[in-house]
């Protein structure tokens, strides 16, 4: 050894280092195709383990130059380069230091890219904290879209994870759809092509062009969404989320395009084709096969299914035990439990013949009726005799097992408001609701004008009018006739974010009737609306109730009310939990399309 | 950016000296310590007196009479030293290699491409010459001593000063060469990097591609908002990631109004019936901190419009801070401090708006501005006054509409008793928060004279130089906000008036004098360890040193703030005892010894944090690292390069003496 200089030693070292570097490259080599996109060569072993695993960039079309040179240059310290940046772009932001805060997380995001997280955080940093720290609305927009930017890098480095795309979905719904800037969010959106150009290496702009309209926000979010789903159902990545948000997203975002819509522009025939594809898409999803956290699959469409499956398990029950033997411990049983005339009339109703409130209805009556009875199918269960005893348990088992789908089906579709949004959908594709909206953009625009009374040309030889113009107070009261009858074809809707429009709407109104001296009509269209929701517990709309106004004209107890209220015929103000939620709005007048809306209602809860 | 107003140099000097001189006593009281201590070890301690008395006293003469002929003949032997190493070529290598392919990767699309390109060269040319320096120096001495060419230079009657001083003047005038070099090409690459223009999108380069703009005066092409006068529009193409609108505005004037200054930009002009003037002109909208000038070229309708090359990008802006700022609250009482919104940093002071109910708000913050005078501004009739003031919103108000604030003037009377005031009225304007705002201020502008007892004496235009200003030459400025229950918010530099801006290529310069400091320094640095340390520990060195230099502000504000858990005794006996930081330790003698003994530490820990030199940026970084100044546009003040000429002096001078004795005691030099 001692004969070998020192120079062929170092030859020798050089020469080992380099021979231990061909198999590493063999083992780690990437994968490559041919211009046809087969795969000319699969890669090493390495390279394949990462692959499966998902940890890196396995193929070399994916290897970012930056991305892999920033890895390197760290040497191995990886993550205290990761935190050194992470805490540089905390100072940056404390020190409301924007532009250095988006390249500090470009580096970071160069250095930690298969990081899902990381990329979510700060894009939400981005598109949420950091644009609201500008008081312009104009700059707001444009970090809301460098978030957005910024967010669309992840994807390429996490192929396989739908987060990235889903999440893209939600900043772009939420953030240009959903803010106090919408409108100006929106109006900037449809003219942005620079932005649409950018972010058109995974979504097309025409696939988000809006007929009528241009470029849409919501419809943007629909395809993002669009995109993650393809990605689980096509290409097999992983379903990080439950079924039942999942498969919701995509289709929530047109009937909230159609929300968008209707409040920016005069309702037309297009967007009456935008709910309708709302309502297919939403019925879709409810016909979806879902599974929940607890393995059962169910699908929200199937719920009168499992009614008449109840019923037929009930019907098989009943034909093993002696004659009778349900219908007389049910009379026992609602004897008992004192049913009103209401309750025992939906009770004769068969599942089919029943309206979906009914059959909620019959639902909580029977499982009353059960409670008090221990389990009334079990008691029956119990009369038949020894030879059908284990077939008549098997009975009850199915009714048991189709009680709890039922029973899940109720609680996920409370969770994404289903019902209420299946039935909105069907009354906003209908040709009488846009013929109401158009009413209703109508009066409000005039309303705007503070043209309130009607312009008429007046006959003084046959002393007739002849009205011109008309006015914001007529105006509305056509539009309430119209909305009336919406509310009678849809009852549901009757409670939820609509109906609180349409009581907006109706304070409009009542404070035009006092401005001009006017008194409250006595056939106000949507009188029956008024008394719903103050029975319903909105005491607070400040509206005249159908009995109000009675007492006010028989002049009973009249001043009793001009002590509890200023308004000579507004309802008590007896306030109750539920109106304190929107008391405020309904004092300050009308929020129409600019203003805020309720963001807390139940119905707008399952909007994402 | 933050820019904090800078002292003079004199008051630098004298708030830095008895800092600088406490380090100088203490580096000279440590040197002789451990002298004597290393003597003692190697002869005993009364030899080691006798040494230590000698080497002091050779020391006097070595430094009164080193000779600049024979510390040039080592610097050229530096010089040929380093060159033959090849470390120059190889770092002009990698900086001209990072240039050519450097452009690939500047993100286009950012709103400031000028701050990044200038970020970009500033910070590759920091680190390659800092590198370079330590390379150069670390590696010269100890290899000479190494291979023994040290005797061919020690056996000549050369002192050891001349030696340690001569390698930091060889290496730092090749380091000096490469810095020139890298500085010139740097600003071509900046300046070539950021040039470009675009065309009008349309048939034709004509008003024929503009539209109407709309009546709710927001932009058919973007959905934004545009000029109130605008009446058509366009749009260029895109270039560098970014495209601009073009307007058409109408520019009326009043009969005796001066003309407007830039008339390449006018398409037509027209006298109205009311004898006014309109003049129908093109403008581009600036985008990103720049904006093109625009040619007409004919007249009308068929005028041909084009842009020129970007504006903007190159500024060297001298701002005229105010010397004091004073906040006042809604009552109008004087506070130490604006309102504090709840921001994190808590840097600016807000003032409040009022709110409906009082329908007004005496809160303010007062800028005072001295020295205000006409010369630094030349002869305008237009004063720019820009802010970056902060907006804070209690509610949501018109989401489309700024906050709006006003400015008001006031001269300073010197006998506030007897002499009389004027004051401005107010100036409405919108705020642009995040963004430098210009708000043109007339020099003439409309006011009143009152008493001291509040009297009127007269209204009309006042000077803002001769009848504000006068001949005290100081001015007040005061800030409110117009908008009730919302918030303006305003530190010292927030406002300032722009003077006549710098050149900007000797503002590039100073830029690179401030890299030019960190080099002589490191150099020094390099120099110095090398005469007591090996090659590799030397690099280590001097490399730790570097990146301690980098986050000197870090670890200055570790030592300067009471942090919650006391110090680092304190601290150990936490983290043992696992105790958290909030909790009081037990009182008792032990704790209290040990919170004495914390403030010995810490306060032994600060000072010897100066002994690291400043590189990084931050608000005292701005010293040795100008970086910032370059990035967003502004003039480095040139006592500022004093103040970083003094403390590379001091490094070097400190670090010559360091290595002097480092060197004499080793017995190649004796």
């Amino acid at each position: 050894m001692n004969n070998i200089t020192p120079f062929i030693r170092k030859i020798i070292y050089i020469a080992c280092i380099g021979g231990l570097l061909i198999p590493l490259a063999l083992v780690s080599r990437p994968e490559t195709r041919n211009e046809d996109g087969e795969i000319k060569d699969a890669g090493g072993v390495l390279s394949e383990l990462r692959d499966k695993h998902n940890l890196s960039q396995a193929k070399m079309s994916e290897i970012d130059p930056a991305s892999e040179t920033m890895k390197l240059a760290s040497l191995g310290l990886r993550g205290v380069a990761v935190n050194m940046l992470w805490m540089q772009a905390m100072e940056h932001k404390k020190n409301e230091d924007y532009d250095k805060l988006a390249s500090t997380l470009q580096a970071l995001t160069k250095i930690q890219p298969n990081f899902v997280k990381v990329w979510e955080y700060q894009a939400h940093n981005l598109a949420y904290n950091v644009s609201m720290e500008f008081d312009d609305y104009e700059y707001r927009y444009a970090w809301v879209k460098k978030g957005l930017a910024f967010l669309k890098q992840g994807i390429p480095y996490n192929k396989r994870d739908h987060r990235v795309p889903s999440k893209l979905g939600f900043f772009t719904g939420n953030k240009f759809g959903k803010s106090d800037e919408k409108l100006s969010f929106r109006r900037m959106f449809r003219k942005d092509d620079e932005f649409h150009r950018e972010m058109s290496d995974f979504i097309n702009p025409d696939d988000y062009d809006q007929v009528g309209y241009g470029p849409d926000s919501w419809k943007m979010a629909y395809h993002w969404y669009d995109f993650s789903r393809k990605m689980v159902e096509e290409q097999s990545c992983p379903q990080r989320e439950g079924d039942m948000l999942f498969y919701m997203y995509r289709p929530a975002q047109l009937r909230n395009q159609g929300l968008s819509l209707q409040d920016e522009f005069r309702s037309e025939e297009i967007l009456m084709e935008i709910w309708r594809r709302a309502d297919e898409e939403w019925q879709e999803y409810g016909k979806e096969e879902i599974s929940n956290t607890t393995g059962l699959t169910i699908s929200m469409e199937n719920m009168a299914k499992y009614e008449s499956d109840i019923d037929a398990q009930r019907k098989l029950l009943d034909t093993m035990v002696p004659e009778g033997t349900r219908v007389e411990m049910m009379k026992d049983l609602m004897q008992q439990a004192e049913l009103t005339e209401e309750q025992k009339a939906v009770m004769d109703l068969t599942p089919d013949e029943r309206t979906d409130e009914q059959n909620q209805l019959a639902r909580r009556i029977t499982d009353f009726l059960s409670n008090m009875a221990g389990n009334i199918d079990r008691a029956i269960a119990f009369e038949a005799p020894e030879e059908k005893r284990t077939e008549a348990e098997k009975a009850v088992m199915k009714i048991v097992e189709l009680q709890n789908q039922i029973l899940t089906i109720d609680k996920n579709s409370s969770t994404v408001n289903y019902r209420y949004w299946r039935e909105r959908n069907g009354a906003e594709s209908n040709e009488l609701t846009i013929s109401a909206r158009q009413a209703l953009y109508d009066a409000k625009q005039m309303w705007r004008q503070s043209i309130y009374d009607d312009e008429y040309d007046y006959d003084y030889k046959t002393k007739t009018k002849s009205v011109t113009k008309q006015g914001a107070i007529s105006l509305y009261l056509s539009a309430f006739k119209k909305w009336q009858e919406v509310f009678d074809t849809y009852p549901e809707l009757n409670d939820g974010l609509l109906a609180d429009q349409l009581k907006d709407a109706i304070v409009v109104y009542n404070n035009m009737l006092k401005v001009t001296n006017r008194e409250w009509p006595d056939d106000f269209p949507m009188q029956k609306f008024v008394d719903f929701r103050y029975n319903d517990g909105y005491r607070d709309d400040g509206l005249p109730t159908t009995e109000a106004l009675e007492e006010l004209r028989t002049g009973r107890s009249a001043d009793d009310k001009a002590d509890s209220s200023d308004d000579e015929i507004g309802a008590e103000p007896m306030k109750t939990e539920k109106d304190d939620a929107d008391s405020e709005e309904s004092e300050i007048g009308e929020p129409d399309s600019e203003g805020n809306k309720s963001e807390d209602d139940k119905s707008e809860e399952s909007d994402q | 950016m933050v820019v904090e107003d800078f002292s003079k140099f004199s008051e630098w000097l004298l708030a830095s000296l008895p800092a600088f001189g406490l380090i100088i006593l203490a580096a000279i009281v440590l040197g002789v310590f451990f002298g004597f201590l290393i003597a003692s070890f190697r002869h005993g301690p009364f030899e080691a007196f006798y040494i230590v008395a000698t080497v002091i006293a050779q020391a006097i003469p070595d430094f009164l009479f080193t000779s600049p002929r024979r510390v040039f003949a080592i610097a050229r032997l530096a010089i040929k030293e380093a060159l033959r190493r090849k470390v120059i070529l190889v770092t002009f290598g990698i900086f001209a290699a990072s240039l050519l392919f450097g452009g690939w990767f500047m993100n286009s699309g950012s709103d400031h491409p000028d701050q990044i390109y200038v970020n970009f060269v500033l910070w590759g040319t920091q680190m390659l010459v800092l590198l370079m320096a330590m390379l150069i120096s670390a590696f010269s001495l100890p290899d000479d001593i190494k291979n023994k060419t040290i005797f061919t230079v020690v056996t000549k009657p050369v002192r050891p000063t001349e030696i340690v001083l001569g390698r930091i003047v060889g290496f730092g005038l090749l380091g000096t060469a490469l810095l020139t070099l890298m500085g010139v090409i740097s600003f071509f690459f900046v300046w070539r990097g950021l040039s470009h223009t675009h065309m009008i999108v349309g048939d034709t380069q004509t008003l024929a591609s503009f539209a109407d703009v709309p009546l709710d005066k927001r932009s058919l092409i973007t959905g934004k908002r545009i000029s109130d006068n605008a009446v058509m529009e366009a749009s260029t193409n895109n270039v560098s990631g970014h495209s601009h609108r073009i307007e058409l505005i109408h520019d009326i004037r009043d009969v005796g109004d001066p003309e407007p200054e830039i008339k390449s930009n006018i398409i037509d002009t027209k006298t109205l019936d009311d004898g006014r003037t309109l003049y129908r002109r093109v403008v581009c909208v600036p985008v990103g901190g720049h904006t093109h000038r625009v040619f007409v070229e004919g007249e009308g309708e068929s005028a041909r419009i084009s842009l020129g090359p970007a504006v903007g990008y190159f500024r060297a802006r001298v701002p005229i801070y105010a010397e004091k700022l004073t906040f006042f609250d809604r009552q109008g009482n004087v506070k130490e401090r604006g309102f504090n919104v709840g921001k994190e940093r808590n840097y600016r002071g807000y003032v409040d708006g009022g709110n409906a109910m009082t329908r007004s708000s005496l809160s303010k913050a007062l800028f005072e501005f001295d020295e205000f005078s006409l010369d630094q501004f030349g002869d305008k009739d237009i004063l720019p006054l820009e802010m970056t003031l902060g907006v804070f919103r209690t509610y949501k108000g018109d989401v489309e509409k700024r906050v709006t604030g006003g400015i008001q003037f006031e001269s300073v009377p010197e006998l506030a008793d007897i002499d009389n005031k004027i004051v401005s009225e107010v100036i409405d304007f919108e705020t642009n928060e995040y963004n430098v705002q210009v708000l043109p201020i007339p020099r003439k502008i409309i006011g009143k004279e009152i008493q001291p007892d509040g009297k009127l004496v007269g209204k009309g235009e006042y000077d803002l130089f001769e009848d504000f200003a006068g001949e005290n030459g100081k001015i007040r400025l005061s800030l409110t906000c117009r908008d009730f229950n919302q918030y303006l918010g305003a530190a010292k530099a927030d406002i300032y008036f722009r003077a006549n801006d710098q050149v900007y290529w000797w503002n590039f310069t100073k830029g690179y004098i401030g890299i030019w400091f960190q080099m002589m320094i490191i150099i020094a640095m390099g120099v110095a360890f090398s005469t007591f340390l090996s090659a590799p520990i030397t690099m280590l060195g001097t490399s730790v040193m570097i990146i301690v230099g980098f986050f000197t502000t870090f670890i200055r504000e570790m030592t300067d703030v009471e942090h919650a858990g006391g110090g680092p005794i304190e601290s150990l006996i936490r983290v043992v005892t696992q105790k958290n930081m909030i909790l009081d330790l037990d009182t008792g003698i032990l704790t209290t010894v040990v919170e004495q003994l914390d403030k010995l530490i810490i306060a032994m820990m600060s000072s010897l944090t100066y002994l690291a030199p400043n590189f990084g940026g931050g608000q005292r970084g701005r010293i040795l690292n100008f970086s910032d100044y370059l990035t967003y546009g502004y003039a480095i003040q040139s006592d500022r390069i004093l103040a970083g000429l003094t403390t590379t002096i001091a490094f070097v001078i400190g670090l010559t003496i360091l290595g002097y004795f480092a060197l004499k005691t080793r017995e190649i030099a004796k």
